[in-house]
């Protein structure tokens, strides 16, 4: 499986047809939910997955190193799902649903406030480590940032999440 | 350290991971956004196809290509208000020489057929003049032409001379029952046909089956001389010097020779905006869509423009403020395919070698800004020793604001570096020059 994995990306780097079409079968789910952590909407995660496989494959050749072709798919759908969040940034939560949750859909929901007040590459950042259980070496090169850097800023945004919970009265439900 | 909230985010994952997803839809989307890119590709493959006279005789040759032609409708209706040319008006839409030569009669019928099986090739008419023939044609059939191209096409008649064509290529996969194309046949020197009968050969290749027209055709009406302007005179721009030797007006084009002077630090490339004006200001610029230039080895060159033959101005200047220049040895481009270096990059770096290997090397253009670099820069390549490549087929596209040249490279065996003239460069030298020739 890994050595197929390896061959389709390998290929696929190439602009081969087949080969991306593969690649995109491979990851279409880590893709979806990457989408659906972002946008918390199917429809809206479909469309996104269009959009990214149109900017995959166009840039696909750009791609140096196949072993990083993951990690720059997920990358691109990162930036696709935050620029969307950002042209409907006037949505506000609609309160009313809160009152049918269970406490469990509250902490959740209150995690997802807590991860939209961190900054874009924050929030990346989280997602990469907790969500994708990226190593730190991906995140780097993902983010383009040495490896030191990534721990250190992964230190700050745990930080930054335990004072809005703080802020909050100390609501923790663990 | 953070344990209460990295399990929070855990619990997130475990459920955004037992969130069923929509799988048969996503397949969808993907096949959707693939077929996006597929069908930007096409459109920016629909280029037009060069094919060399003779290399001997052609020793540079260059072209512009357009990718999507965006017609005016004052022009549309003018020109398609003439009988039989509705089905034209893109292919003479880039040019106001081929336009004033229709508007003026000059554009003569035809309509010679051969029919082969289910297909029809019709010479719906021609423009002849002592520089060239372009040839509008029709192939028509019952059946679909999805997929058709054209594999060559060869042009004969008492006494022609060498010469370039042009034609178009079709790469849409749209279910068409009618082609129509311009095929141009440019040539190497003026030529006066005696008898005015050619020979049309074109093959076509359809569902892997090919299909040859041949058709005989007389062009009724006898051409028209061409008028040449001896100028000989010499210019400079920011210390370049180069002599504009003469100046050949024809219906289909204008040809300027230029000689450059040897003892230049920098070697010209390209005239971009080379151009006749009148007194009123109208300006004809360089050939939009077919060959810009000849040229030889001598540092003589001829760049054609648009014709103004029909236009009667009292007075005609010849312009130029800009040039394309290169220092003389990182004019022939070496690349090593294997290691992805330009060994002799230009300093600028304006353009880059970003991927390569043994079958293909792309170039980007990181800021090309809009339509001002144009070109389909690379010619003729050789190996390390000298060796021959096949003539480089290029792929050019742009996304956003970068401009790409894939280029492919065959045979795959040869010794790296490899050489190309670069026949045109972002880099320009910038004055004022004006030439009356009337």
């Amino acid at each position: 499986m890994e050595f197929r994995q390896q061959e389709i990306h390998a290929k696929a780097i190439t602009g081969d047809e087949e080969a991306f079409l593969a690649l995109m079968q491979l990851h279409k789910e880590s893709l979806l939910r990457t989408a659906l952590a972002f946008l918390r909407n199917e429809d809206d995660a479909i469309e996104a997955l269009q959009e990214v496989t149109y900017r995959a494959y166009k840039n696909i050749k750009r791609v140096k190193e196949p072993s990083y072709l993951k990690t720059w798919l997920i990358r691109i759908m990162m930036n696709y799902c935050q620029d969307q969040l950002k042209l409907r940034k006037r949505f506000a939560t609609n309160d009313s649903e809160v009152e049918s949750m269970s406490t469990e859909d509250i902490s959740h929901l209150e995690m997802n406030e807590a991860l939209a007040t961190l900054s874009d590459g924050e929030q990346r950042l989280i997602y990469l480590k907790y969500f994708q259980e990226s190593r730190i070496k991906d995140i780097a090169q993902s983010e383009n940032i040495p490896e030191g850097t990534v721990k250190s800023r992964l230190h700050k945004t745990m930080r930054t999440l335990r004072s809005y919970f703080e802020d909050k009265g100390g609501s923790d439900y663990v | 350290m953070y344990e209460p909230e990295e399990q929070r985010l855990k619990q997130l994952k475990e459920r955004l991971d037992q969130r069923t997803l929509p799988l048969s839809e996503a397949d969808e989307a993907i096949r959707q956004g693939m077929e996006k890119v597929r069908q930007e590709r096409r459109h920016a493959l629909k280029k037009r196809k060069q094919l060399f006279g003779s290399l001997a005789v052609v020793a540079l040759l260059l072209l512009t290509f357009i990718t999507s032609i965006r017609v005016s409708p004052v022009f549309a209706n003018a020109v398609a208000s003439i009988p039989g040319m509705e089905k034209f008006v893109e292919l003479i839409a880039l040019d106001k020489g081929l336009d004033a030569a229709i508007q003026n009669d000059y554009y003569q019928e035809i309509t010679a057929t051969q029919t082969v099986e289910d297909k029809t090739l019709t010479v719906d008419g021609v423009i002849l003049d002592e520089t060239g023939i372009n040839i509008f044609y029709t192939i028509a059939s019952e059946n679909s032409l999805k997929g058709l191209q054209v594999d060559y096409v060869n042009l004969k008649a008492e006494g022609i001379p060498e010469g370039s064509f042009s034609y178009g290529n079709v790469m849409d996969e749209e279910e068409i029952h009618t082609y129509t194309d311009r095929i141009d046949y440019q040539f190497a020197e003026l030529y006066t046909p005696q008898n005015q009968s050619f020979d049309l050969k074109v093959a076509i290749k359809l569902n892997g089956e090919e299909t040859v027209f041949a058709v005989p055709f007389t062009v009724p009406e006898k051409v028209k001389p061409s008028e040449v302007y001896v100028i000989d005179q010499e210019v400079d721009i920011e210390g370049q010097k180069f002599t504009i030797e003469k100046v050949t007006v024809s219906p289909l084009r204008v040809g300027v020779k230029v000689s450059l002077d040897p003892t230049n630090s920098l070697k010209i490339l390209q005239f971009e905006d080379m151009r006749l004006e009148d007194e009123k200001g109208e300006v004809w610029g360089s050939i939009q869509n077919g060959t810009t230039a000849y040229g030889g080895e001598d540092g003589e060159s001829t760049y054609f423009l648009q014709s103004n033959y029909f236009s009667q101005p009292e007075k005609l200047y010849l312009r130029i403020n800009k040039v394309q220049a290169l220092k003389a040895d990182q004019v022939i481009a070496e690349i090593n395919t294997e290691t992805g270096e330009w060994l002799n990059q230009p300093e600028d770096k304006k353009i880059q070698l970003v991927k390569s290997d043994k079958f293909h090397a792309e170039f980007i253009m990181p800021k090309a800004d809009g339509q001002s670099f144009q070109h389909d820069f690379a010619s003729a390549i050789e190996d390390a020793e000298g060796k021959e490549m096949h003539s480089p087929s290029v792929g050019m596209y742009t996304d956003e604001f970068v401009k790409h040249w894939d280029i492919s490279v065959s045979p795959t065996e040869y010794t790296n570096p490899l050489k190309f003239e670069l026949y045109a460069y972002p880099n320009y030298l910038e004055g004022d020059i004006t030439i009356e020739l009337k």
